[in-house]
């Protein structure tokens, strides 16, 4: 029997609902508090004994943590320590899809506010989304309409440290019908897709985006598949522009929430998470 | 369910709980703050506070 190590913070209902999946499939997993564990290298035997890690931390700075040290010792966890550290940064990860031909919002990284008005330009002028290279639920993103607004993002960047120098200029992509899209998507596999409607810029679930089931196309199904590859593969949740031209991707989440998605598509996505674990090889 | 803080605060929470609720699980109070479930005594359930950290989430 696959023996899964459930690595967590909090627990959500995600990692309720995976603990009912491993369940239904017969699968022994134990959840393991990254919160108090101690990482020395001497105490490999306590980890060794898994078949695979699913990391599911809420705090990336932990999750990260025990990501590396449990790929130092050549131990399975997903997703892998190149895909987290390619997924945690936006920046990055537009990089590659863009290296890799996949369609990507088009983004300039800059440090100074003289720098984002000419990045602005460049991507066709106002409005543009202002966002940080690491962060989730859309937080330090802003809707840029103005060089007033830009000049007071970095008025205010300017006191939340060296980190926060790095601002991301994207372009803005006025959404059709309010909606983005994300996708589920596994070993290269969109499992399901929903719509995140919202009268806000922002669609996120957790900032009261309505959920609604998007069927899969091939389009679709192509794109996912691509970004997948470019970034290394695993359980990833992608957000998804559609455009006059076609789908583009946005972002890529590594460490995905998907209670609100299960509902609308009909698909077990925790179900499809246990099975990968258990077929899992490094 | 009762939830509250260790010094008797009352919470109203708007999570959906899934299956039985689980110490070290993370709910939200209609304010919108997020806590985690320290103690379940019946249906008494100690919360507290915890700080979104800034790479909270997804």
């Amino acid at each position: 029997m696959t023996k899964i190590g459930l690595l967590h913070t909090g627990i959500r209902n995600e990692e309720k609902l995976l603990l009912q999946a491993a369940n239904t499939q017969g699968v022994e997993l134990n959840m393991i508090d990254i919160r108090s564990v101690k990482l020395t290298p001497s105490n490999v035997s306590e980890w060794d004994s898994y078949d695979v890690f699913l990391e599911r931390s809420i705090s990336s700075v932990r999750g990260n943590a025990v990501i590396s040290f449990l790929s130092d010792l050549n131990l399975p966890v997903i997703n892998t320590q190149s895909v987290m550290e390619i997924c945690n940064d936006k920046f990055r990860t537009a990089c590659i899809l863009e290296a890799h031909n996949v369609p990507v919002v088009r983004s300039i990284l800059v440090f100074n506010e003289e720098t984002a008005k000419e990045a602005t330009k460049e991507l066709g002028g106002f409005p543009v989304v202002t966002k940080s290279r690491e962060g989730s639920w859309g937080r330090l993103m802003a809707l840029v309409n103005d060089a007033d607004a830009l000049e007071s993002v970095f008025s205010h960047r300017a006191f939340m440290g060296p980190e926060q120098s790095a601002v991301i200029i994207q372009e803005y992509i006025n959404k059709k019908e309010s909606r983005d899209i994300r996708a589920f998507v596994i070993d290269g596999r969109c499992i399901c897709a929903i719509y995140r409607t919202s009268p806000h810029w922002i669609t996120n679930t957790a900032r009261g985006g309505v959920t609604s089931n998007c069927l899969v196309n091939d389009e679709l199904q192509a794109i996912c598949k691509a970004a997948s590859d470019a970034v290394g593969g695993g359980i990833l949740a992608m957000d998804i522009f559609e455009t006059d031209s076609g789908y583009v991707i946005n972002e890529i989440n590594h460490t995905m929430e998907f209670k609100n998605s299960e509902d609308p598509t009909g698909v077990s996505i925790s179900g499809e998470i246990i099975s990968y674990c258990r077929n899992y090889n490094a | 369910m009762n939830y509250h803080t260790a010094n008797g605060d009352q919470i109203e929470i708007t999570s959906q709980i899934i299956g039985d609720i689980t110490v070290g699980e993370v709910v939200q109070s209609i304010e919108g703050e997020m806590y985690e479930v320290r103690n379940i005594e019946d249906t008494n359930i100690t919360v507290e506070l915890i700080q979104v950290e800034e790479d909270w989430g997804e």
